[in-house]
């Protein structure tokens, strides 16, 4: 049975996993046909819709977030979004042909790296150990809190994940420190 | 070097658990203390940077379930906004239909804006009063009608043409006048 916009978002939330194969099952084709059909490739589209599901992805993390639209109408209108700014970059051209009713959603950008300090952290982070990246990750990008991740690493109770998860950035911090 | 009161005060910023009264306190330590507004932005760059490798993971995590969902994907047909190979099709063919509709009431136009003594000419040409290119084509520059007219020619054929409708009217040419309504092509 399908799921409603509201499922595939709190799917996305529990078992994102799960969510990403239905949404590629049921709109990659539609932003592989809006790419391909404005001047892109296969290539182009598969990172475009990359793109667009670390944005729903990261929507779905914030805890005031609600689809003001159908998932595919996101799904499109961040994927044009996307595509558009990139073809403005490489200045193919500033048209593009709609196969969707789409709604203007702002999308971030990536943040400036000018002093290099963004490119050590990934670097240190790669470096670490492996329960180390994982609890960051699950606490500062996946956004999950301190019960989730205790029980998801299999801490004892939630104040010993926070504690590791105290010392792990303490650890990451000091080695972009001395990087 | 920072205290652990420090340490925890940032930490509590970054996560989101500040109370108000230690965020008057971290706003002040950020405008005195060098040292803890360079802590306070290491630990920013910490928070952006362990997003940026994040979202790294993510993408290689992605390519992976694309992969094992290629087969799976649904087809896409475009939507009422979109532009099938049909719906293109039609575009395409209204805009002839329209610049057709828009020829052809041109070249109506132009037919029902002869001068009267053209209209007048009767629709009647002898056999043997082809013309010649040379005729005709000075008959074409000196009338605007004469891409839609069939030309009469020859001097002799003109007097005698001339003689037999009185109201016919010279185009200009000693040796051509003009009928409407036949279709001359050069």
């Amino acid at each position: 049975m399908a799921l409603t916009d509201v499922e595939i978002l709190q799917l996305l939330r529990t078992d994102y996993r799960a969510a990403f194969k239905l949404l590629y099952k049921d709109y990659y084709r539609m932003v592989e046909y809006l790419v391909t059909r404005n001047s892109g490739s296969t290539a182009d589209a598969e990172d475009i819709f990359q793109e667009v599901m670390l944005v729903i992805f990261d929507k779905s993390r914030q805890p005031d977030f609600e689809l003001s639209c159908a998932v595919k109408t996101f799904i499109y209108s961040v994927g044009r979004n996307l595509w558009f700014k990139k073809l403005r970059t490489i200045n193919r051209t500033s048209n593009i042909t709609d196969f969707e009713a789409f709604e203007n959603i702002a999308v971030e950008d990536e943040p400036a790296d000018d002093d290099g300090k963004l490119q050590k952290v990934t670097a240190a982070m790669q470096a670490m150990g492996e329960s180390c990246r994982k609890i960051l990750m699950l606490f500062y990008y996946q956004k999950k809190n301190m019960v989730e991740i205790a029980a998801e690493l299999g801490y004892s109770n939630a104040e010993n994940a926070k504690n590791q998860k105290y010392k792990c950035l303490q650890q990451l911090k000091s080695k972009v420190a001395n990087a | 070097m920072l205290s652990n009161d420090d340490e925890i005060l940032i930490e509590k910023f970054f996560d989101g658990e500040i109370t108000t009264e230690e965020l008057l306190l971290f706003k002040l330590r950020i405008s005195e203390d060098a040292e803890f507004k360079q802590a306070v932005e290491l630990q920013q760059a910490a928070v952006t940077g362990i997003g940026l490798f994040g979202k790294q993971a993510l993408k290689a995590e992605l390519t992976d379930i694309h992969n094992e969902v290629k087969g799976d994907l649904k087809k896409y047909k475009p939507g009422k906004g979109g532009a099938s190979i049909i719906g293109t099709v039609i575009k395409w063919l209204v805009a002839l239909a329209i610049l057709a509709a828009a020829y052809y009431a041109y070249l109506y136009f132009q037919e029902h804006n002869l001068p009267a003594a053209v209209k007048q000419l009767p629709d009647i040409i002898e056999k043997d009063q082809t013309p010649s290119r040379d005729t005709v084509y000075h008959t074409i520059k000196t009338h605007t009608t004469v891409k839609r007219d069939t030309v009469i020619y020859g001097e002799e054929n003109m007097k005698k043409y001339l003689e037999e409708n009185k109201n016919a009217v010279p185009t200009g040419s000693k040796s051509v006048i003009i009928k409407r309504d036949t279709v001359y092509s050069q």
